[in-house]
């Protein structure tokens, strides 16, 4: 039978997934500089948000933010507001729709990366700081349409792997599915 | 008193709990605050916009992650080795089908022994390249990119406990990589030369009696440009650009890159030149960082224009 998981387990889980995220995302450049540019810590941000759990995932953005300052060249903060608000938004998607759906998870991951780049960007030209373009892209647009696609085709199969971390099978899709049209109802 | 304030906090740790818009509000102040922590005005009262301060915090996870990823580097190509060898033995088995494991045999053997003698080949190159050097070198191995997408650096497994110190060059035998911006006991933060913060003295071709001067900065992943070079002296694609030591951070001399493109200057307007980094930095794996301390940059800079005074090489073409 299966068991989604709750409490400090959830907790810890999430920890673990930072963590990973964190790593893979100094280290699989190493192999590729492609793979450098998927944003790991933003996809465990966008799923944790996307479990309808708003204090964890605000928390999940802002920790995922700090490591991602911590283990980079840039200034202090600016990952943190980018992620807290990713949080933000996939919670408020979770709120209103059933975030289980695929297109859903497509289009939360989109629009979580064009913010989270969006701010990034933004909060560097604001503070000065100089930042280079990704590879073989010379615009801010250019790159941040880069990062989205890159993020999308990653973000399925990693949120299939996320679901079996957490534990959030069919059975929990099918309650989450049906508690979200009974609140339809009463809407 | 004392009751109200317990009231309002234990009350503004629940609405914390329950309202997420509120808990959306505090965690926003509380990066911008650390966003300010960059801003810190330093010791001449001059505010920062160097993005690796405050230093402490990222040292120390830096330091504690190094051990992690210096181990994965070795997985990981360990990993990619062995994918490598298995695509190599199945291009051999469908040419040869009817010697298929003699040759798989044979051809695994002569791909260790190529790749031994291409590793030591490295390492000699290396070894000869570091006897040449005046300044005493560490060698290090890249263990990490940057996490942000937006800044070229990359970590090194070499630290303070080696003698690394902040400012310090990292090069290859090809050409410069970068300098060390922070430095964890264990590990160091290199910024690119690609990088937009970066910024190195250079010059055009010999390294006496250049007039071609400028400064190099980073501009994209793959690309320098040199600005500051007058607009009157002639310069042509493929020349060597080599650093000048003016910057006191690299000593002169060494091999920044090769002149891509050559935006034209006039006797008004300076030359703007891509250059095209030498290090192969997508693929960098071991690096030396140069012990080098200003004073002896300072010491190099000054025997040269003793050269330059004695020997007053020809002059460069001009326009």
């Amino acid at each position: 039978m299966e068991k989604e998981a709750h409490g400090s387990g959830r907790v810890l889980r999430i920890t673990g997934c930072l963590l990973v995220a964190a790593f893979a995302q100094t280290t699989l450049k190493n192999l590729s500089a492609w793979l450098g540019y998927i944003d790991w810590l933003l996809l465990v941000t966008v799923y944790i948000g996307l479990l309808r759990l708003p204090r964890q995932a605000l928390l999940t953005g802002a920790v995922a933010g700090f490591l991602q300052d911590n283990f980079s060249g840039a200034p202090l903060g600016v990952s943190g507001i980018a992620k807290v608000l990713v949080a933000y938004l996939a919670n408020w998607v979770s709120a209103k729709v059933f975030a289980e759906r695929l297109p859903v998870r497509i289009a939360t991951v989109a629009g979580a990366t064009i913010l989270d780049l969006l701010t990034h960007f933004s909060f560097y030209r604001m503070l000065n700081y100089s930042i280079s373009p990704l590879v073989g892209t010379y615009s801010p647009a250019r790159a941040i349409l880069f990062g989205m696609i890159i993020n999308l085709i990653v973000a399925i199969p990693f949120f299939a792997l996320l679901d079996w971390v957490f534990q959030i099978g069919a059975r929990q899709r099918l309650r989450r599915a049906e508690a979200m049209r009974g609140m339809r109802r009463r809407r | 008193m004392a009751g109200g304030a317990l009231i309002t906090s234990v009350s503004f740790k629940g609405a914390l709990k329950h309202n997420p818009t509120l808990l959306l509000v505090v965690l926003l102040i509380v990066h911008m605050g650390l966003v300010s922590l960059n801003r810190l005005p330093d010791q001449n009262g001059q505010y920062s916009t160097d993005p690796s301060r405050p230093r402490f915090i990222k040292v120390w996870l830096m330091a504690a992650l190094a051990p992690f990823q210096t181990f994965t580097v070795s997985l990981v190509s360990a990993a990619s080795t062995t994918w490598r060898r298995y695509f190599e033995l199945l291009a051999v088995a469908e040419e040869n089908k009817q010697l298929r494991e003699r040759l798989n045999q044979l051809q695994e053997e002569l791909t260790k022994v190529k790749e031994e003698a291409k590793l030591a080949e490295q390492l000699r190159a290396l070894v000869n390249w570091q006897k040449e050097l005046p300044y005493q070198v560490v060698v290090a191995r890249v263990i990490a990119r940057d996490a942000n997408q937006w800044f070229n650096t990359v970590v090194i497994n070499r630290g303070s406990l080696s003698g690394i110190s902040r400012y310090h060059p990292v090069v290859t035998p090809e050409g410069v990589v970068g300098r060390v911006t922070e430095v964890a006991p264990n590990a160091s933060r290199v910024l690119l030369i690609t990088g937009e913060r970066h910024g190195a003295g250079a010059l055009i071709g010999q390294l006496a009696g250049s007039q071609a001067r400028g400064v190099v900065k980073g501009k994209s992943e793959y690309l320098c440009e040199m600005s500051f070079l007058a607009g009157t002296i002639k310069i042509e694609p493929g020349e060597l650009v080599l650093t000048s030591g003016q910057d006191m951070i690299y000593p002169p001399g060494l091999v920044i890159g090769r002149v891509k493109e050559v935006q034209i200057g006039s006797a008004t307007t300076p030359y703007l030149l891509k250059v095209e980094p030498s290090a192969p930095l997508a693929r960098l794996d071991q690096v030396s960082v140069l012990l080098v301390g200003q004073e002896q940059i300072r010491r190099a800079v000054e025997e040269l224009e003793e050269i330059e005074k004695q020997e007053k090489p020809p002059a460069r073409k001009k326009r």
